[in-house]
């Protein structure tokens, strides 16, 4: 066996450490996504909000998805052909519209209040690539400092609310739950991560980890690398790795601080697009947010995005871990189990 | 018989087994790999660098004592043991390089791609050290006594 990993050495190369494996917990469903919609208290008669979403050369935008939204109400209109948009059937209230469209920055417009009227205007220019300026009620609303994190993310692998995760203060601020956040974070290792503004809150992304299969954090440097670590050789998980590919599980933890109720798309996560999530993100999180103060019914929502190698050769490609992909192949963990297992349950003192 | 020669036959059929248990033993670990999807998209490149490092040689031999299955005592000639000796354990340090090449990857390299490379630039030492194989193992298969011998004795026995 010596000569063996001798000669190995002297025809190509270094022999390396080693990690072992140990098997998951089995899981429970996850739960279901929230209702879209709901009404308000406060509602005691309806009305529209209604706009026309243009360029900076003032020509019209088709297409735009209009979000108007409130503590308890969202819905979405889609701009026509000539860039307008309306949203029918809204109680009463004070409201936000984010209108996204593909090739153009991201635009909120807060403030939009819906009274007696029964009708308000919310019309939007949008910018590619830069800041925009946005007129709600004859406001001037500036423009988000950070990128914003799609407003319907894309499918988790896993997700719970954090109802019990609260900022100290009687009135906190998103800067307050922002520290709490972080210096959790920062206690278990994940000091890399990235800001990003989301309707009426924040979202914040860790950096991609490998883990073990049951959800603890590998140690460094497998931690943050994207290959698998290597067994000691001639232990059964190296004799294993001969003749068959070594398993890596990666995990991306994003943490949606906001009162609204979030909707995932259907579209499985990335890799790429989650592994970018960090560096894509501002490094920390904007005075303009930060000193905001939190709406009533503001929560925490941990959004895990779990990744398989599923090939030996491109370390890159990692599928998605969901029940979908899955389909009872093997276990998988919730989101309470990654996140009693990367330690971040306890550093953010959750009972 | 000389103590200091060994027979002919026999080195053959020592080389032979160092051969075809050593090649067995790598083209096995090499399928599995290939079916388990190890190598994935370097498969093809893997085998591009297998092939040629054992084939050439153990198609020498088979076709060597293929040739004189049939005939009794087809090779008659005596080699010297230090020569013997030699072949023996150069055919085990080529076989155990191109194993280890495989069997410890994973300490050579955690991507695929990187390790086919490093196989690849393996040629370079191997390529020389199969020449030095081939030529002592031409002597015991390929030798003009050895192949006389079994045209001889095929011949007489038509």
């Amino acid at each position: 066996m010596r000569t063996l990993r001798a000669l190995c050495l002297v025809a190509l190369g270094g022999i390396s450490g080693c990690v072992g494996h140990r098997a998951a917990p089995p899981l429970p469903p996850p739960p279901p996504p929230p209702p879209q919609s709901s009404v308000g208290p406060e509602a005691s008669g309806t009305g529209v909000v209604s706009g026309t979403v243009t360029d900076a050369t003032g020509a019209a935008v088709p297409g735009a998805q209009v979000t108007v939204y409130n503590a308890g109400i969202q819905r979405t209109a889609t701009t026509n052909g000539s860039g307008n948009y309306a949203v029918t059937g809204l109680p009463w209230g004070t409201y936000s519209v984010l209108i996204i469209s593909s090739g153009f920055m991201e635009e909120k417009i807060t403030g939009v209040a819906l009274t007696a009227a029964a009708s308000a205007k919310a019309n939007a220019m949008l910018r590619v690539g830069t800041t925009s300026t946005v007129q709600a009620g004859g406001n001037t609303v500036q423009p988000t400092p950070i990128p914003g994190f799609p407003t319907h993310p894309p499918l988790a692998s896993a997700w719970a609310p954090l109802p019990a995760l609260v900022a100290p203060g009687g009135h906190p601020t998103l800067g307050d739950f922002d520290r709490v956040l972080s210096s959790a974070l920062d206690r278990v290792g994940y000091s890399t991560k990235g800001y990003y503004s989301y309707p009426d809150g924040f979202a914040l992304a860790t950096r991609i980890e490998q883990i073990f299969p049951d959800g603890r954090s590998m140690p460094l440097p497998a931690r943050f690398s994207l290959l698998p670590p290597v067994p000691k050789v001639f232990s059964l998980s190296y004799l294993e790795g001969i003749v068959v590919p070594r398993k890596g599980y990666f995990r991306v933890i994003v943490f949606i601080v906001t009162d609204l109720p979030i909707v995932q798309t259907q579209d499985p996560a990335t890799s790429d697009q989650a592994a970018g999530w960090p560096s894509g993100g501002a490094t920390k999180l904007p005075s303009k947010i930060s000193k905001a103060a939190t709406p009533n019914g503001i929560s925490v929502t941990a959004f895990i995005y779990e990744f398989k190698n599923s090939t030996a050769d491109d370390s890159s490609k990692l599928t998605l871990l969901d029940s979908a992909t899955l389909q009872g192949a093997e276990p998988l963990l919730d989101a309470k189990q990654h996140l009693q297992e990367s330690g971040l349950w306890a550093a953010l003192g959750l009972p | 018989m000389n103590p200091a020669t060994i027979s002919m036959e026999r080195l053959r059929g020592r080389l032979a087994a160092i051969w075809l248990s050593g090649s067995g033993l790598i083209l096995t670990v090499m399928i599995a790999g290939s079916l388990n999807g190890l190598f994935d998209k370097s498969t093809q490149a893997v085998w591009e660098w297998l092939l040629p490092t054992i084939m050439p040689t153990v198609g020498s031999i088979v076709s060597t004592l293929a040739a004189t299955a049939l005939v009794e005592n087809a090779s008659k000639g005596e080699v010297r043991r230090s020569f013997a000796l030699v072949a023996e354990a150069l055919s085990i340090f080529y076989l155990l390089i191109i194993l280890g090449s495989i069997v410890f990857k994973q300490s050579i390299s955690s991507d695929t791609p990187q390790w086919v490379e490093k196989l690849h630039m393996s040629n370079l030492w191997l390529g020389p050290l199969q020449g030095i194989v081939a030529s002592a193992l031409a002597v015991v298969f390929l030798s003009k006594k050895g192949k006389d011998a079994s045209s001889a004795d095929v011949g007489s026995g038509e």
